[in-house]
């Protein structure tokens, strides 16, 4: 066993906790996932071995009857716990990933090479024989499209807007939990704000004769005296203290890829900061790269 | 990786997309050769830079010497033009504040003023730079009109209005940062009638500048969390004040709350309260404002935050005064 | 253009205004005597030669604009503008009297011919500034803007503001006079607020500086004529004066730059002028 450094404890417990819920976008959102996940019902369990932090969480796939009898129609949950089949559950699949340590987890999902994400190879096998083994790879894959290096083009609406999608339901749940976890810089920042909300608007994807093909983007990050959360849509109590406007999904890529940085990319109207744009909205955005960067491979840092 | 953002001034002016007002001067301009322009350093910073550029030869900068700037423009004005004049708020008023008053005002010039940086909006530069004075100011000279808008838009509409009054006129705006009330220029706008944004029974508060949004955000909280009913009035003019308004709510409502970004001495509460003790009818008053202090330093959002000058602070200024629990959102659990 | 005036008809003026002055005082009870008879050769000679200026058309746009920025004078700039026919000679009479057109400093929206209100010191100059940019910008090339000023007013700032705008802007539509009399309320002007070497501190600022005599016509004839002539920087006349030239009680008094005649105190005033 081993002892992973508390950056890397952060990290995992980050796509637990943030990363893989995003897998509900591709999961409700894709046709071809939906095919394939439509009458699966299985448990993926992770974990990781740690001498001091040993992680696991389980996600739950249900088809929709199982769903509204086990779980009040919800066909697709995280829990941040190892899986221990409970009355009813008996007969659900349940795969097993384990990892030998969290260096080899973290690998897999933001490794810089091709070693590191063969780290995966070993769970697979061990579970190839399990039902809906290898749509799940699929989905697991999916969440890379959030990575730096998968930058569809305006020929591609509908990965443009899975990637902003899941970019913007990322981040925000990233930044709520790594306060939650007591990551220092978001702890100190968001300690003295009164109710705010940062929020992000993207407009919905048009046809070139206008027509909306897909629908417009929100999330959110709540802030409260150090509490917070992540939060989806547009919150409607009151008005957003920071709003981080983008026309559509093209446009948001290249802010979220770093064609431009925060300044150049208000310049170029890729983005409309609407309100406290000259210190707070700076602030959050600092803080969003630093969280966004713990979780890409290292090799995507600038 | 650099830490931190880095940018300057002129990248700044981009960033405060919001305030139209530059650009709005500049049509202006286009249609009516009689506008020109006077800034005291402070073209880049008060968007009059936007008609400068269009305009060079229009726009007159005299450096940084706020009390000839005001010369200048009564000056100007006396050749038959219509000057604007630009300058922080707490030069334009004090700084220069008597040719404001004596050039401009005794002598009933066209000039318009447009001050920018009001109340707090200057944040860390301190009371130096911070101007919670100017509205008590402006209203008690003679001749002289007082705007304080809402958002970039009212500024917009108000810039176009005050082309028409006679006299001079002293409006108000915040640094451009600040977010927009309306979502575009379609609403009316008429300089001395207040903005009725949301109707209510139990308490109307009235708001000018930054303020107004945030009142309107607690009076939608309220409704919905609370049950209490607010009405929500955008006083945009000071100086005509609509009395008509604030006695139509303070018959219909019995309790008026003010909310400024400006000394509770002198300011909108001042004001509103003279309408209402000269009327010899009863009501409820409360001002919201700056408490008759130099402020600290800070971004002023969490500034205003502390003077509760902002919705959460309006929200609980409204409980404590109808003796009301108000239900917070309080689920922190983050959403799949 | 200056009008064809003789100095010997300028002077006769002169006198005619120094006695329009003293009267006023009496008839106002009290006034700025002093500062108000230092510049009524400057006074004569702007409103009776150089100033292109129409009492029947007051407001005419291409007229040229005389501010009195040491606006206390109007007590010598409110006769003038009778004797030129802006405003009735009898109105004199109700100089300071309740809800009178003219006060001790003169209120623009009242008096015809007056083109600003001033009173309050170091305004003229700003605002002279903006007209001659006025002017300038619709045209008017041939208006000029003459700003009056007095020496104490020097000590304000603003007036340096726009002394500094002036020559940055090259405004050579104005004409800037320095009344020289050497005094002000508490005392000589250097043992209170020192503004000397003042020719220097125009230059040094970018103005042509010219002096002459402010009291000799001859002398304030030919340095008019010369600022009316200039180009491509302001002009500054440092205009040597006597504080209360004209009355020899009055004369170089640190005390009477403010005061009550009375009939007698007239009638010797009177005279002594009429034997300039």
């Amino acid at each position: 066993m081993s002892k992973a450094i508390a950056e890397d404890v952060m990290a995992a417990k980050l796509f637990m906790r943030a990363a893989f819920p995003v897998m509900r976008v591709p999961l409700e959102e894709d046709p071809a996932m939906v095919k394939k996940f439509a009458n699966l019902n299985t448990i993926v369990e992770f974990t990781a071995e740690d001498d001091e932090n040993p992680l696991a969480c389980h996600l739950i796939f249900l088809s929709q009857e199982k769903a509204d009898e086990l779980l009040e129609g919800k066909r697709f949950k995280v829990v941040q716990s190892a899986y221990v089949a409970s009355e009813g559950w008996e007969k659900i699949q349940v795969m097993r990933f384990h990892f030998k340590d969290i260096k080899t987890f973290l690998g897999v999902l933001k490794g810089n090479g091709i070693g590191d994400m063969l780290g995966i190879l070993p769970p697979v096998l061990k579970n190839i024989t399990k039902k809906g083994a290898l749509s799940f790879i699929f989905l697991l894959l999916s969440l890379t499209k959030m990575m730096p290096n998968f930058v569809p083009g305006e020929d591609q609406p509908f990965q443009q807007y899975l990637k902003v999608k899941m970019s913007l339901y990322l981040i925000t749940t990233a930044m709520s939990v790594a306060t939650k976890l007591g990551w220092k810089p978001l702890v100190d920042w968001t300690s003295n704000q009164t109710d705010r909300v940062y929020q992000f608007k993207v407009g919905p994807t048009k046809d070139k004769d206008g027509n909306e093909i897909y629908p417009e983007i929100g999330a959110y990050l709540r802030v409260k005296f150090g509490k917070t959360k992540g939060g989806r849509g547009i919150y409607t109590r009151k008005s957003p203290f920071v709003l981080l406007q983008f026309p559509n999904p093209s446009g948001t890529l290249d802010v979220l890829t770093g064609k431009y940085d925060f300044v150049g990319a208000v310049s170029h109207g890729c983005v409309a900061i609407i309100g406290a744009g000259d210190s707070y909205a700076v602030t959050f955005n600092e803080l969003m790269t630093k969280v966004q960067n713990m979780l890409i491979p290292s090799k995507y840092i600038k | 990786m650099a830490e931190g953002t880095a940018w300057n001034v002129y990248d700044a002016l981009k960033m405060a997309s919001k305030e139209i007002y530059g650009k709005v001067l500049t049509e202006l301009g286009k249609e009516n050769d009689k506008i020109v322009g006077v800034t005291a350093d402070l073209a880049k910073s008060t968007n009059i830079g936007n008609f400068g550029e269009a305009f060079p030869e229009r726009l007159f900068n005299v450096g940084i010497a706020e009390q000839n700037m005001m010369g200048v423009a009564a000056g100007l004005a006396k050749t038959g033009l219509i000057p604007f004049a630009s300058t922080f708020a707490i030069f334009a008023c004090l700084r220069g504040g008597e040719q404001v008053r004596s050039d401009i005002a005794y002598q009933n010039l066209p000039v318009k003023i447009i001050a920018t940086h009001g109340g707090l909006s200057f944040g860390a530069s301190g009371s130096t730079h911070h101007c919670t004075e100017d509205i008590a100011i402006m209203r008690s000279m003679a001749n002289m009109t007082v705007v304080v808008p809402a958002d970039g838009f009212e500024t917009a509409k108000a810039v176009r209005a005050c082309v028409n009054i006679p006299g001079p006129f002293y409006m108000r705006v915040g640094r451009g940062f600040e977010p927009p009330l309306h979502e575009d220029e379609n609403f009316d706008f008429e300089i001395g009638k207040a903005i009725n944004l949301h109707e209510g029974k139990d308490i109307t508060v009235i708001a000018c500048g930054v303020c107004v949004l945030q009142a309107l955000d607690a009076a939608k909280v309220l409704e919905k969390e609370s049950g209490i009913s607010v009405r929500v009035l955008d006083m945009h003019t000071l100086k005509p004040i609509d009395e008509e308004a604030i006695m139509k709510a303070v018959l219909d409502t019995r309790r008026i709350l003010t909310v400024e970004e400006h000394n509770t001495i002198g300011g909108l509460g001042d004001a509103v309260a003279s309408v209402i003790a000269q009327s010899g009818k009863g009501c409820a008053f409360t001002k919201l404002g700056i408490p008759d202090e130099y402020s600290v330093i800070g971004p002023p959002e969490d500034l205003y935050a502390r003077y509760k000058i902002d919705a959460t602070g309006i929200e609980e200024t409204v409980k404590a005064l109808l003796g009301k629990e108000i239900e917070a959102d309080e689920d922190w659990s983050d959403e799949d | 253009m200056p009008k064809n005036v003789t100095v010997e008809e300028l002077k006769a003026k002169a006198k005619e205004l120094r006695v329009n002055i003293v009267k006023t005082t009496n008839y106002a009870k009290s006034g700025h005597v002093g500062g108000s008879l230092s510049c009524a050769d400057m006074l004569t000679a702007l409103y009776f030669k150089f100033l292109n200026v129409d009492p029947a058309d007051p407001k005419k746009m291409d007229r040229d604009r005389f501010i009195l920025s040491k606006g206390h004078a109007a007590l010598g700039y409110v006769p003038t503008l009778a004797m030129a026919g802006f405003v009735p000679m009898d109105s004199l009479k109700s100089f300071n009297h309740y809800e009178s057109c003219y006060g001790i400093h003169p209120d623009s929206r009242k008096i015809s011919g007056c083109d600003a209100s001033t009173g309050s010191l170091g305004h003229g100059l700003p605002m002279g500034v903006g007209m001659a940019l006025g002017l300038r910008y619709q045209g008017y090339k041939d208006s000029k803007v003459v700003v009056l000023m007095g020496d104490g007013e020097q000590n304000e700032g603003s007036v340096w503001e726009g002394a500094m705008a002036a020559a940055h802007y090259k405004l050579d539509n104005i004409i800037t006079i320095v009344d020289r009399n050497k005094l002000m309320i508490d005392g000589p002007t250097e043992q209170v607020m020192g503004i000397d070497p003042i020719d220097k501190k125009y230059e040094a600022f970018g103005f042509k500086v010219i002096s002459c005599n402010g009291n000799d016509m001859a002398d304030v004839d030919r340095a008019l004529t010369e600022a009316w002539e200039n180009k491509g920087q302001p002009i500054c006349i440092i205009s040597n004066t006597e504080k209360g030239f004209g009355v020899k009680r009055f004369q170089g008094k640190v005390a009477w730059h403010y005061g009550a005649i009375d009939s007698d105190m007239l009638k010797e005033a009177i005279a002594d002028i009429e034997a300039l």
